[in-house]
């Protein structure tokens, strides 16, 4: 890495550019390819030209396949994005997005709306919803006292909450019937096929957040230096931590609302490009954002495809893929 | 001027007083030490001087301003801290660590420019640490991890050094060095500096005054000679100690004594 | 004037042929009480369930059949039929990709959100509902209607109810009703409870189901079934992944059960048990043989 002047601007555009790029690919490879094959002829006559050999074939990439990308895409850089900030705001390489308890509320939320027979929108995302924000109110509460939002009371107050609700989240599998388990297990190994395009503009209540922590990203730099150092050098240490918390906590809680629980995303994208680009947050919110949606769309392609019959839980294949990807990339920085 | 104004300041810890009356004043470009047995509240002290803690009774002011007149940021241009405890895990390489030290100088969204990426390197060449700058944070020693952080605090170009045992990990060539420093920061550029320390004899020989501290309690003030005195050590210090001129200067030269050297007392 | 009147004919033949295009449908009410508009003549039908396939098959319409869920495994050839993922999780892409006009499903088993998915695109489905014989034969003489398969679908019905009105004659010759157990799933072992076809059919064939105050498909510990200490038990094959040895062997733990020592635990071909379909009948006859091997003359050993 040299030390002389290289204007970080110059840096972002490049890697926004790359990263956007790589999206736009992943998009148009979720597009053309699916379990009834490649169509890609149909997708230059459905997109550029507005027609199509047959009417399924419009459907099957406008109704099917595109809210299904664009959820991956979305889901992905979402939860990419929050490990990223819950890494910096907890300082510690093993946070992910669901380690303060927001995955055992939602789920406790989502199984309490499939018993109640609610349709899947709005009425178990919304339970699911209200589940993981009373979660981060929870925490939140846990974590005032003497020494407010310290990354040991978020941590502590956040195992406490995932154990507590994964007893919960036993005790209602226990109960359930035969008929709902099905459901409950696809919600909690993650499932992007329930989006339908009408509901896609739920998603956009992300933006705000994630313009919000892209605004954050220097005085996520400083938080890195600890809590003295960067409140001497400006950071208004517990308004910051509070915002990144909300706005992060928010923005996985409309993810997991409609996608159910995904997992590894959120560990081992930031891992990656943190290893390829460095730790300047203003370098890893674009890439994490833009490259976890690649991510995921490549994944939930993969999971769709590869079996035979039917298809695998997106979240087998976030593990499979990421950490032997993630393990090559960090054995390559050692040597 | 003075660069730290502390009247009669008092911390409490829910019903526990950590500090009960403390004045000082620190004049600007002045070498400033605090010093006194653990848990004396010297780094208490310090960081009520750093506006990371509000006293509970008493006055502060940071270059005749109040304390809590000051908004953060500009807080942060005049005033530069380097905590005791370094995060040591760090993703970050020497180069990007030090040149955060700008970021109190840059708004939310403006990027370092050539004159930030030029106080960086002059920094870390002031610290000797220019030949790691493309290294990691965690492959190095404490030491230089602590020269490094040393090295950030400059690069945010402070008026006011507030620094936690600085020499702490360092061998004793880089003691001197860090004392050198801190001594030509002051009088060439006329930053004041405030160090907490354990090292008396360092203390000694550099600083223009000291602060003892003992539970909380202001137990000395004034130019070493004054300050480091058998009575005053042995008692805030609770052990033998001799106090002699140093042979370099005539600063005192602070010995304690161990058991098995008392009995020729 | 002949010549006005040859114009008219002629329009109106025009116009009877131009209406008479591609498209027909029709109003139907399915099984969930729901009105569909389906094609008068479907010609690329997805179903939703193996019992359904199965339907279609004995209705002999197997040509508009297109594909069906995994374990669609009767009748053989049923085998061979593209799959479009699971019953309890279809595949909606899979399920376009076949360009159905009409996709069968099973009301209260297929997921509602994939039925609303589907008719969303505009593609009609007919919910067909199976809780017992009753409903059965009504979903196939819906299908029978729907499918143009009236004649097969009648005689269908008729076979059913000839059968079941001989087995019901013979069972009335007897007021002995004994106790049956029907073990649906193995570890946890599950029961069969009320407002289950499986019940009726204990009922119809001479026997009391052992756990009548149950409803669905309940856990039974095996306190539970040393209290009932049911006469006669019946297990579905392959109940948990376990092969008949292990399924008896679960049993013969219990020497203190009277089914035990009479020897009176009988496996059974879990398919037609479990399917709502015509062949429910046979396994009404197997019951029958089996509870009241009094009764009938040429009783198979199962």
């Amino acid at each position: 890495m040299n030390t002389d002047f290289s204007p970080i601007y110059k840096k972002m555009l490049l890697t926004i550019l790359v990263m956007g790029l790589l999206l736009i690919l992943a998009a148009g490879l979720g597009l053309g390819i699916g379990p009834t094959g490649s169509m890609w002829d149909k997708l230059w006559d459905v997109v550029i030209h507005k027609t199509a050999a047959h009417p399924m074939d419009k459907a099957i990439i406008w109704q099917i396949r595109l809210p299904r990308v664009v959820l991956a895409a979305v889901a992905g850089g979402t939860l990419a994005l929050a490990g990223l900030v819950f890494q910096a705001l907890l300082r510690n390489p093993l946070a992910e997005p669901y380690i303060l308890g927001i995955s055992g509320g939602s789920a406790v939320g989502a199984i309490l709306g499939m018993f109640a027979g609610l349709a899947v929108f709005p009425g178990i995302s919304l339970t699911a919803f209200l589940g993981s924000m009373i979660t981060l109110g929870l925490v939140l509460v846990l974590a005032r006292g003497k020494s407010p939002l310290s990354k040991h009371s978020l941590i502590l107050g956040g195992v406490m909450m995932n154990a507590f609700f994964g007893a919960m989240i036993m005790f209602l599998i226990s109960l359930s019937p035969d008929a709902q388990l099905r459901h409950i297990l696809f919600w909690l190994m993650g499932d992007l096929s329930m989006i339908s395009t009408e509901h896609l503009p739920v998603l956009l209540a992300v933006l705000p957040c994630m313009t919000g922590i892209f605004l954050l990203a220097r005085p996520m730099n400083l938080l890195l230096l600890g809590r003295d150092t960067a409140s001497s050098m400006g950071v208004n240490v517990n308004l910051v931590i509070l915002i990144l918390l909300i706005l992060t906590s928010l923005m996985v809680s409309v993810v997991v609302s409609q996608s159910g629980l995904i997992g590894f995303v959120g560990l081992a994208v930031p891992h990656i490009f943190r290893l390829i680009l460095g730790p300047d947050h203003r370098l890893l919110i674009p890439s994490c954002l833009l490259g976890g949606g690649a991510y995921l769309i490549l994944c939930d392609l993969a999971a769709r495809t590869l079996p035979r019959e039917g298809e695998m839980p997106v979240g087998v294949v976030t593990a499979l893929i990421g950490a032997p990807l993630f393990i090559f990339l960090l054995w390559r920085s050692r040597a | 001027m003075n660069a730290v104004f502390v009247q009669n300041v008092s911390l409490n810890y829910g019903d526990q007083s950590i500090l009960h009356g403390v004045s000082c004043a620190v004049e600007q470009g002045e070498f400033f030490a605090v010093i006194g047995p653990n848990g004396s509240g010297k780094t208490t002290l310090l960081r009520l001087m750093a506006g990371l803690l509000k006293p509970t009774a008493g006055t502060l002011r940071i270059m005749e301003n109040p304390l809590n007149s000051y908004n953060r940021k500009d807080f942060a241009r005049i005033v530069a801290v380097v905590p005791q405890e370094l995060p040591f895990d760090l993703p970050f390489r020497v180069a990007e660590t030090v040149l955060l030290g700008r970021s109190p100088h840059l708004g939310l969204w403006e990027m370092e420019n050539v004159r930030d990426w030029d106080l960086a390197r002059e920094a870390m060449h002031t610290m000797d640490v220019s030949h790691l700058a493309a290294r990691s944070l965690n492959q190095l020693s404490g030491g230089e991890r602590q020269r490094v952080f040393i090295a950030r605090a400059i690069c945010q170009k402070p008026d006011l050094l507030l620094l936690d045992e600085p020499t702490a990990s360092l061998d004793p060539a880089h003691q001197l060095k860090i004392m050198d420093l801190m001594t030509r920061l002051c009088r060439e550029q006329g930053i004041t500096v405030v160090m907490v320390s354990h090292e008396l004899n360092l203390v000694a020989m550099y600083a223009d005054r000291l602060l003892l501290l003992n539970r909380g309690i202001q137990a000395g003030l004034g130019v070493p000679k004054k300050v480091l005195t058998r009575e005053l050590l042995e008692k805030c210090y609770g052990c033998a100690i001799i106090v002699e001129e140093n042979p370099l200067g005539q600063v005192p030269l602070v010995l304690p004594v161990p058991e098995k050297f008392q009995a020729s007392q | 004037m002949y010549f006005c009147r040859l114009s008219l004919i002629l329009g109106l033949l025009m116009i009877m042929t131009l209406s008479s295009a591609p498209a027909q449908t029709r109003e139907m009410t399915d099984l969930a009480g729901r009105q569909v508009h389906l094609p008068k003549e479907p010609r690329r039908v997805v179903s939703l369930a193996p019992s359904i396939t199965e339907l279609v098959y004995a209705l002999g319409r197997e040509e508009i059949l297109k594909g069906t869920t995994q374990f669609s495994n009767h009748p053989l050839k049923a085998r061979d039929l593209p799959r479009i993922g699971s019953y309890a999780r279809p595949d909606i892409e899979l399920i376009l990709g076949l360009k159905p006009d009409l996709v069968l499903a099973i009301r209260d088993g297929n997921p509602r959100h994939a039925i609303e998915r589907l008719e969303a695109l505009n593609i009609p489905v007919f919910a067909l509902d199976s809780k017992n014989i009753e409903e059965i034969i009504l979903s196939i003489e819906a299908l029978g209607e729907i499918l143009d398969a009236r004649d097969q679908a009648s005689m269908l019905i008729k076979d059913m109810q000839k059968r079941i009105e001989l087995v019901q004659q013979r069972v009335a010759e007897t007021d002995f009703r004994p106790h049956v157990f029907f073990q649906a799933d193995a570890n946890p072992v599950i029961g069969v409870g009320e407002s289950t076809f499986i019940n009726e059919i204990i009922n119809l064939s001479g026997g009391k189901n052992a756990i009548a105050g149950a409803r669905g498909y309940p856990r039974m510990g095996w306190e539970d079934i040393l209290l009932i200490n049911p006469e006669v038990v019946i297990i579905a094959s392959m109940a948990g992944g376990r092969n008949k040895e292990q399924l008896l062997q679960s049993w013969s733990r219990w020497p203190q059960l009277r089914a035990v020592q009479n020897d009176r635990i009988h496996v059974v071909d879990a398919d037609i048990f479990e399917r709502p379909t015509h062949r429910l009948v046979e396994g009404l006859e197997m019951l029958m043989g089996i509870i009241h091997p009094e009764l009938a003359s040429d009783h198979h050993e199962y």
